[in-house]
């Protein structure tokens, strides 16, 4: 509701500038780049939270994303919407906190564990009374949810910016740094990887 | 267009990202091969599931606290500490605070002349005069001197910085307005 009130009154839309052309007017308008923060934080943490998997790190990385993103506001191209800006300065982001953190094994429910009594498979308690009573969507999500996390980031992030928010293959290609060519690839691959993991769901 | 170049195109074709002549193509294909087809609706379905997901929605005071930590930062240095310190002893009593931002300051002021007696105990100066700083000044040799007071011709080493001032040799110090000349001599580590 806030967030609204500020989009439908405070920035330069309103104007009849975009945000990009009254970024670059206003560089080192606090207030200004407030609103923009009222508008773009749910759609940044939705990426973010597709990205990292949990509620606390989405937080985080979009915290840090609008703090870097205020501090080079003065590079921010205009030709880019301010959006794509946010999820290139994201995803530059987010693989650095992971090449800092000591690498974590992200393991599949489905990968056999090796037992001294030979394979098994992981368990993991269900907390609700029995399956009906979970709804599918939700479960549907976290499934989808843990197979992006089980996948390289770079196709992770791909899929996130073409399949959930619609970025087309030019878009991508200038967050993510790379060629045509390459978000193709890193889709093709990326899907059919999801596809293995999420083959139930889609017969 | 054979199989293997279809399935090689076909999730860019679900996103319709191929030129006109490929689309139409593999269009042609997928309608007289039901193996790439079903590969077509599969790739097709996947997308159209990711497109399903609901918005993950952060917690209301998110955009508070980004623009918390942006003020935070466009604060300078020393307000932080200050605020910092404020809202510590913000609970207490008046009397309190006020004993507490004295005990800083004599904290501060203690700090300062720790460091500058230590080092006082490098140089112990046999004849120190002024102790008015207000100008900078520059030896012949172009170092950095410390600051001293304009028109005394005595100058008090300020215990901070330079190691110029421990040599031995008496030294002479030109600024803009004057020159003076400091004896060395009586100085000593």
């Amino acid at each position: 509701m806030l967030a609204s009130t500020v989009l439908e009154s405070g920035t330069g839309e309103m104007n009849g500038l975009s945000d990009a052309a009254a970024i670059t007017c206003r560089t080192d308008d606090r207030k200004f780049f407030d609103e923009l923060v009222q508008k773009y934080h749910k759609q940044a943490y939705n990426v973010a939270y597709r990205m990292t998997g949990n509620h606390a790190d989405a937080e985080d990385l979009t915290q840090d994303t609008f703090i870097k993103a205020y501090r080079f506001l003065d590079k921010y191209n205009r030709d880019m919407p301010f959006e794509n800006w946010l999820y290139r300065i994201m995803s530059n982001l987010f693989v650095d906190t992971l090449r800092r953190k000591p690498k974590a094994h992200v393991r599949s429910l489905d990968e056999p564990v090796q037992q001294e009594e030979g394979e098994t498979l992981i368990e993991i308690a269900d907390s609700a009374a029995g399956p009906e009573e979970l709804a599918l969507s939700s479960e549907l999500d976290a499934e989808m949810q843990q197979a992006l996390s089980e996948i390289p980031e770079d196709f992770r992030l791909t899929v996130i910016l073409s399949d959930i928010e619609g970025l087309s293959y030019e878009e991508i290609s200038e967050v993510m740094g790379c060629s045509i060519g390459t978000v193709r690839s890193r889709l093709h691959r990326g899907r059919r990887l999801l596809r293995e993991k999420l083959k139930k769901y889609l017969e | 267009m054979n199989c293997n170049k279809v399935r090689s195109l076909v999730s860019a074709y679900v996103d319709g990202e191929l030129p006109g002549v490929e689309m139409l193509a593999i269009r042609q294909h997928l309608s007289e091969c039901s193996n790439c087809a079903s590969e077509y609706e599969s790739l097709l379905n996947l997308k159209r599931l990711f497109g399903r997901l609901q918005p993950k929605h952060p917690r209301s005071d998110l955009a508070t606290k980004i623009c918390h930590r942006l003020d935070e930062m466009s604060q300078p240095a020393h307000d932080r500490w200050l605020s910092i310190f404020a809202k510590y002893i913000q609970p207490f009593p008046s009397r309190i605070r006020l004993a507490a931002a004295a005990l800083a300051v004599l904290s501060a002021l203690l700090v300062i002349r720790v460091g500058g007696s230590s080092y006082s105990n490098i140089l112990s100066p046999t004849s120190v005069i002024s102790t008015v700083a207000s100008a900078r000044m520059q030896n012949q040799a172009g170092a950095f001197v410390p600051q001293t007071a304009l028109g005394t011709s005595v100058i008090e080493l300020h215990p901070a910085r330079d190691n110029p001032w421990l040599s031995p040799m008496p030294a002479s110090f030109v600024t803009q307005r004057d020159t003076f000349t400091v004896r060395t001599a009586g100085f000593y580590r």
